[in-house]
Formats: structure tokens, C-alpha cells, sequence
């Protein structure tokens, strides 16, 4: 009974990995750019809800699209005037860049918001579906809803609309892209700017059903790469599938040894990439394998 | 990227000598402010030396090399307060153990590259890290207590002082064996691609995995006498990836594949570091990051291509 309980837990974080993994891998895919910043963008996301929940007392979930959207306008901006200087430049350039912005996005964090401990109360936190011994919070089925509708809106947004299609574009190919009238800079700044709202999404979610703080973002980071090794690449399904499959390594290994759920997620990641580096849904984009 | 130090000018080496002569004089006429300072300046120009092995001659972004400090670290913790050996068996253990964790992971890790190796040393710098914090043996997340060394604060810091110098030598000296030997060829030849190495008879894995371990032990080392010289080790603290990132930074700023550029930045960057800590109270982790981001911005190719490009344009020909 343990086993299954610790499976349906890790089946309904896995989706909120997904979303938090599908910003992360939209920019490395699109721009080839680790961005290792993006733990504390979904922080940012996170303060973003919070800060209208304990000021206003809208609910959290109300509260989503506002993060999705002062998200976007921060990812436009970092990637138009910031990472875009230095697109071109090595691995080691574009690395170190986004892990300075961390530095200081964590520090500016840290002296606005305080490095105390956050969380949101709601009158439903404690309402739970229960079949027989198994126990499921509505409000973390209501997270796994969320991050799964908006990973899949991403999926229609790329497949259906010229923006997404002009994004794929230059993701394969961006002098073919700008030979077919598209401007490559401002495709990156607006998929910046998508995964950056993501990241929003992915924080608001985090405030609703954990506590948080400034320094948790490198965990998340962590976890979004890991994430997105499991599933592929830009990959949408890749991303909920692997979500899931590390949700549920954690929660298992976490049920047997507490203290070893993240040395399980490391040893997953190493196996991927050493056995299978496309991971379970991946297609080439930039990737060098 | 165009090559610059194919040959080191005599006139370098013996700059190199004189220097290292008068650091050697240094401590009779200094503090142990300066001396602490100078010992931290060499500590990560050897970590950037070590790096630019693997990530500069070897090109691959080993972003997780500090997973070898912390093992260099924790193997000298356990050898000197566990088992109660002398320093010196600490550092040759610390040594061994990082040497044969790169030589077993390096065959699986060099079927990555780029950003996939990258984050795979990542993820191995996570797993020792967790794994040595369940570790009873090493203490476990409250951390472990290394023996003091004897003396008074003064020869201590003396000492630790010329320990640090002396594996920075050693480091320089193995980058000088590297840029200059058989094994610098074979790196030319890698970074100009694995088939063109093979065609040209190079081993390409066996040299990847020598670099990768020669790094390996360097950074080791000089995590043995971090260990030794604070007393108190804990994993958030020698694998943290901070430290990583300075030694990139360094390298970066220093040149990739340059033998005294990641010295020289070393010097610039740590300094920065040291007068930040002094000067921005609650605001040095953010000051460090804005450095490193105009670092990058300013200079994407490195100060020193940056430098020669403006000032010996003529001399270097058509740096691209």
C-alpha cells in the first residue's frame, strides 16, 4: 500500500516536473542554452503568487496567468538585451552567463523577499480524495491538472500557430528561418520569454502546494535537467513522461531510503546518458550527442 | 579560435621562474591576511589550471569537476581523523581516489559532449555528494573535523602557504608537459575532431581519459589541503559548484588551452572576490554574479584574446 501511495505521489509532482522541465527545454532546444537560472525564474513565480495571495487573498490558482505574464516580460528582456550577446559565443560562455544571472537573481531575491520559509494556506489544503488507504490531495490533483494542461498547451502552441512554427523553425535551422522572413533575435527573445513564463506557471504551482524560498532554485534546476535528459530534448511528451518517471523513482526510493531521493534522481540521469543520451522521446533539434 | 601557445617563449619560463622565487621569499616579509589571500589565489589557479586540462586542451565542459575536490577533500578527512594517517597519506589518497573515479567514469562520460557532458558531471558531482553526505564514515551532512595542525597561526598559515605553491608548481608543470608533449598534439588533433585524431593514429579515448585523470588528480590534491587547511569539511561545501564556476571563469577570462592565462586571471579574479566579500556585505553573491556576467559579455572569447586581438593584432596575425 506504501508502494502504490508513494507511485500515485510521484505520479502527481511528476507533472509539475513536467511543466517546470518543458521551459527549461523549449530554450536549450530552441537556443541551445543550459539556462541555469531557471530554478530561480520559477522562484520568482513562486513570490509572484504569494505576494498577491498574503496582499490581496486572491486564490493561488487565480493567481497563475499574472505569473505567466511578469515572467514572459523578464525572459524577453534577460534574452534581448543579456543572453542574446552571447549566443554565439562557446558553451563555456552561454554556462557561466546564466549561472551568473542565478547568482544574482538569488541575492536580489534574498534581500527583497528574505530568506524566510513561504507558503500559502488555502481553505481546501487539507481536502483529499480517498479510495480505501490511499490518500490524494485535491489541491496537488489540481497542480498535476494545471502543469499538464499548460505542458500541453505548449505542445498546440508549437504545432498549431506561426509562432510556434516559426520557432521550430529556427530551432532546426535559424539562416534557412531568416531566409523565410523570420528574425531569429526576436524568436529567441519570445522563446526566452515562453520558457520564462513556464517558469512562472511552474512557481505559481509551487507556492500553492510547498514552501519555498530563495535558495531552493538550484534543486529545481536540477530536477528540470534531469527532466529533460529522461525525456528527450524538446520533446512535450518527453517531458511529461519523464517527469513522471522521476517523480516516481523519488518517491519510491524516498519510501525505502528517505535520504537517497536525489542520489536516485543523479543515478537515473547518469544511466540516460550513458545508455541513452536521446532519452525515451528525443529528436535531434540542436542536440550533439 | 586560433592557438597561442603552441611554443612558450623562453623568456616566459624564466618570468615563471622568477616569480615562483619570490613567491617561495614572499612569507618572510608578509602577514598571514597576505599570505591566507595568496594561498586561496593559488588554490583555484590550480583548480583552473586542472580545468583547462579536460575543458580547454581536452574541449570538454567538465562542469562537475569539483566533484574531484570534494572527493580529494573527504579521502583526506577520512584518512587523517578516521584513520589517523599523516597528511601526506591523506593527500596520496585523495590523489588515488580522484585518479580512479575519472579513469571509470571517463570511457561512459566521453560518449557525451557538450552540453550532455556537461550536465552528466553534473549529475556525478550530485550522486558523491549525496552519497558522501549518508556516508557515517565521513560524518554524515553535520560535516567532518579534521586534526588541527600543529604550530602557531602564523607558521600555520606559513606552511599551508608553500603547500598550496608547491602543488600550483606542480600543476603548472603538468600543463607545461601537456602543452608541449605528445599529448598536447593528440589535443590539437582532438579539438580538430575525433576522426581527424584517429586518422592522424591518436587513441582518442585513452587521451581524453589521461587528461581527464591528470585533472582529476590535481583537483584532488589541492581539495586534501583545502580540507586540511579549514579543518571542517561538509558537502555543500567542497561540491559546490561556486567553485566550479570561479575556475571556469578564470579559465575563460585567462584564454582556453592557455598555460599562464588561467594564473594570471586568477590572480584578477580572486582578488575581485576577496575585496567584494570585504566591501558588499549581503550583496557579494549578486556583485560576483554581475562580474561574471560582464566577464562573459565583455570578453566571450577570453581576456587574453580580447588583449591580443587590440594590442598585438600584427603580431598574431589573423586571429580570426
Amino acid at each position: 500500500m506504501q508502494t502504490v501511495q508513494a507511485i500515485v505521489n510521484g505520479i502527481l509532482v511528476g507533472g509539475f516536473y513536467a511543466s517546470m522541465a518543458m521551459g527549461f527545454s523549449i530554450v536549450w532546444g530552441v537556443m541551445n542554452i543550459i539556462d541555469l537560472a531557471h530554478g530561480s525564474l520559477i522562484i520568482i513565480g513562486a513570490y509572484v503568487t504569494y505576494e498577491l495571495c498574503t496582499h490581496l487573498g486572491v486564490d493561488p490558482f487565480l493567481t497563475i496567468p499574472v505569473a505567466a505574464v511578469v515572467l514572459f516580460a523578464l525572459g524577453y528582456v534577460l534574452q534581448r538585451y543579456l543572453i542574446n550577446r552571447v549566443l554565439q559565443a562557446s558553451i563555456f560562455a552561454t554556462l557561466i552567463l546564466t549561472f551568473g544571472l542565478d547568482r544574482v537573481l538569488v541575492n536580489a531575491n534574498l534581500r527583497i523577499f528574505s530568506a524566510d520559509i513561504r507558503g500559502i494556506t488555502v481553505p481546501y489544503t487539507a481536502a483529499a480524495l480517498t479510495l480505501g488507504d490511499l490518500r490524494i490531495p485535491l489541491i496537488r490533483l489540481a497542480v498535476f491538472g494545471v502543469a499538464i494542461l499548460s505542458t500541453l498547451a505548449l505542445w498546440l502552441f508549437l504545432e498549431r500557430t506561426r509562432l510556434g512554427i516559426a520557432i521550430k523553425a529556427t530551432s532546426f535551422d535559424p539562416e534557412a528561418a531568416r531566409l523565410s522572413g523570420i528574425d531569429p533575435a526576436r524568436i529567441y527573445a519570445v522563446t526566452f520569454g515562453i520558457g520564462a513564463a513556464l517558469a512562472g506557471i511552474a512557481g505559481a504551482l509551487v507556492a500553492a502546494v510547498s514552501t519555498f524560498s530563495p535558495v531552493i532554485g538550484d534543486g529545481l534546476t536540477t530536477r528540470a535537467f534531469v527532466v529533460v535528459v529522461l525525456g528527450g530534448l524538446g520533446s512535450v511528451p518527453g517531458a511529461i513522461a519523464g517527469g513522471i518517471l522521476l517523480g516516481v523513482t523519488e518517491n519510491l526510493v524516498a519510501s525505502v531510503i528517505p535520504s537517497f531521493s536525489d542520489a536516485a534522481a543523479f543515478a537515473l540521469l547518469i544511466v540516460f546518458l550513458v545508455a541513452r543520451p536521446r532519452g525515451l522521446f528525443g529528436r535531434r533539434f540542436y542536440a550533439e550527442i | 579560435m586560433r592557438r597561442s601557445s603552441c611554443s612558450l617563449p623562453r623568456l616566459a619560463i624564466v618570468c615563471v621562474v622568477v616569480v615562483v622565487v619570490a613567491l617561495a621569499v614572499l612569507p618572510r616579509f608578509t602577514g598571514v591576511f597576505v599570505q591566507a589571500t595568496l594561498a586561496d589565489i593559488f588554490m583555484v589557479g590550480t583548480f583552473a589550471i586542472a580545468l583547462n586540462l579536460i575543458a580547454g586542451y581536452g574541449g570538454y565542459p567538465a562542469f562537475g569537476n569539483v566533484v574531484f575536490f570534494g572527493l580529494g577533500a573527504y579521502a583526506t578527512g577520512v584518512a587523517q581523523a578516521n584513520l589517523h594517517l599523516p597528511f601526506a597519506a591523506g593527500c596520496l589518497a585523495a590523489v588515488v581516489l580522484s585518479t580512479l573515479v575519472a579513469v571509470a567514469v571517463g570511457p561512459l562520460f566521453f560518449r557525451l559532449r557538450g552540453h550532455y557532458f556537461a550536465i552528466g558531471t553534473l549529475g556525478l558531482n550530485g550522486a558523491v555528494a549525496q552519497l558522501v553526505t549518508n556516508l557515517p564514515l565521513a560524518g554524515g551532512a553535520k560535516g567532518l573535523s579534521l586534526p588541527l595542525p600543529a604550530g602557531t597561526p602564523a607558521t600555520i598559515a606559513t606552511f599551508f602557504y608553500e603547500v598550496f605553491l608547491v602543488v600550483l608548481v606542480v600543476a603548472l608543470a603538468a600543463a607545461l608537459w601537456v602543452d608541449r608533449g605528445r599529448l598536447g598534439y593528440a589535443c590539437r588533433a582532438l579539438r580538430a575532431g575525433d576522426d581527424v585524431a584517429q586518422s592522424l593514429g591518436v587513441d582518442t579515448l585513452r587521451t581524453k581519459v589521461a587528461l581527464w585523470a591528470m585533472s582529476a588528480a590535481l583537483t584532488g590534491l589541492i581539495g586534501a589541503v583545502y580540507a586540511y587547511s579549514v579543518n571542517y569539511i561538509e558537502p555543500p561545501d567542497v561540491f559546490s559548484l561556486g567553485l566550479s564556476v570561479k575556475a571556469f571563469v578564470i579559465m575563460l577570462l585567462g584564454g582556453t588551452a592557455s598555460l599562464l592565462g588561467p594564473l594570471v586571471a586568477a590572480f584578477f579574479v580572486e582578488g575581485a572576490v576577496t575585496l567584494t566579500q570585504h566591501y558588499f556585505l549581503n550583496y557579494d553573491v549578486g556583485v560576483l554574479g554581475l562580474i561574471v556576467i560582464a566577464a562573459v559579455v565583455f570578453f566571450p572569447r577570453g581576456a587574453s584574446a580580447f588583449v591580443r586581438d587590440r594590442f598585438f593584432a600584427r603580431r598574431s596575425g589573423t586571429a580570426r
